[in-house]
């Protein structure tokens, strides 16, 4: 396995998608390889990062709320059995 | 802002169907913002994205009295949002030509997107043309918290192809499983992976970028798409 094969794989490593084959010869060449270790670290941080980003940049609420609940009632209020 | 999604239990589906409001108004305030995201993927057009978030939210107020619970809560409103999206952009789209009086020769709903962020990096033994090096960072989750990083990976989301930005949102962001997102996406799981990792590798050159001081990202210009 080279850097480029684990270069691509390193999601798959990441998420532990790979058989023990695959898993084994990434860690094998992790262990020699300092700039394949900082790429899948990266990688992994990359994810973190994309973590980081849930909820923002986005108005929380439509701007017509007020007419979304009104529909909620009324679907309810039709269903007054429903529990 | 937690970096853990909320499950919504079987309890809060219960609530939803009694009318409760204060529940639907959380769900509104949790997947509004996510549910505009993702659908700003299948179409530019401002009011599209609209109708389609609203169109999701009616479906949902309608169908979660038959709603099954196959799927997690917020799986099956993704799912909805998507058909919903899919169908609107295909209408906007053909409306658009009629109007132009031109075929275009994009195609809505490809998955394989043809990227590759990997491409030109490696020497034609496979050895890295230019070794990454270590990012030092003492602590990254607080990085990556601050407005600037947040507008970096916001950037690099933006600019990806749009099948690969679905997945990334959907499983990175959203914090989805692989098999949830095939599911409302309708793609194999490896066509997910590829589109994922290629996502990803986008993320980490834009922060490589950034954390080098290779450029300061500016916050976010809030996104207000002009319709071409």
């Amino acid at each position: 396995m080279n850097c480029e094969h684990v270069a691509h794989a390193a999601s798959d490593y990441i998420d532990r998608k790979l058989g023990l084959r695959g898993r084994f010869g990434v860690w094998m060449h992790l262990l020699a390889c300092s700039a394949c270790k900082a790429y899948v670290e990266q990688v992994r941080l990359a994810k973190l990062a994309l973590r980081a980003v849930r909820g923002t940049a986005e108005p929380a609420e439509p701007a017509n709320m007020d007419a979304l609940m009104a529909s909620f009632r009324a679907e309810s209020k039709k269903r007054p059995s429903d529990s | 802002m937690s970096l853990h999604p909320t499950e919504f239990d079987a309890d809060f589906v219960s609530r939803l169907r009694a009318g409760d409001e204060a529940a639907f108004r959380r769900l509104v305030g949790e997947l509004h913002g996510p549910l505009s995201r993702l659908a700003r993927s299948f179409s530019r057009n401002d009011s599209v994205i609209e109708e389609a978030v609203q169109e999701t939210w009616l479906a949902v107020i309608r169908g979660i009295h038959s709603y099954e619970g196959r799927a997690p809560l917020r799986s099956w409103v993704f799912a909805i949002l998507v058909n919903h999206t899919r169908k609107l952009a295909v209408k906007a789209q053909k409306q658009f030509r009629l109007e132009q009086g031109r075929y275009g020769e994009d195609s809505p709903g490809r998955d394989e997107d043809g990227d590759d962020p990997l491409g030109g990096r490696f020497e034609a033994d496979g050895h890295w043309r230019d070794l990454p090096a270590p990012w030092d960072l003492a602590d990254p989750e607080a990085t990556f918290l601050t407005a600037e990083a947040k507008a970096v990976v916001e950037q690099a989301i933006d600019a990806m192809p749009e099948s690969q930005r679905r997945v990334v949102l959907l499983r990175d962001v959203e914090g989805m499983g692989s098999e949830e997102v095939c599911n409302i996406l309708g793609i194999t799981g490896t066509n997910e992976r590829v589109l994922l990792h290629r996502g990803r590798v986008r993320v980490r050159q834009a922060l490589d970028t950034y954390l080098r001081g290779g450029a300061t990202a500016q916050p976010a210009p809030r996104r207000e798409r002009s319709p071409e």
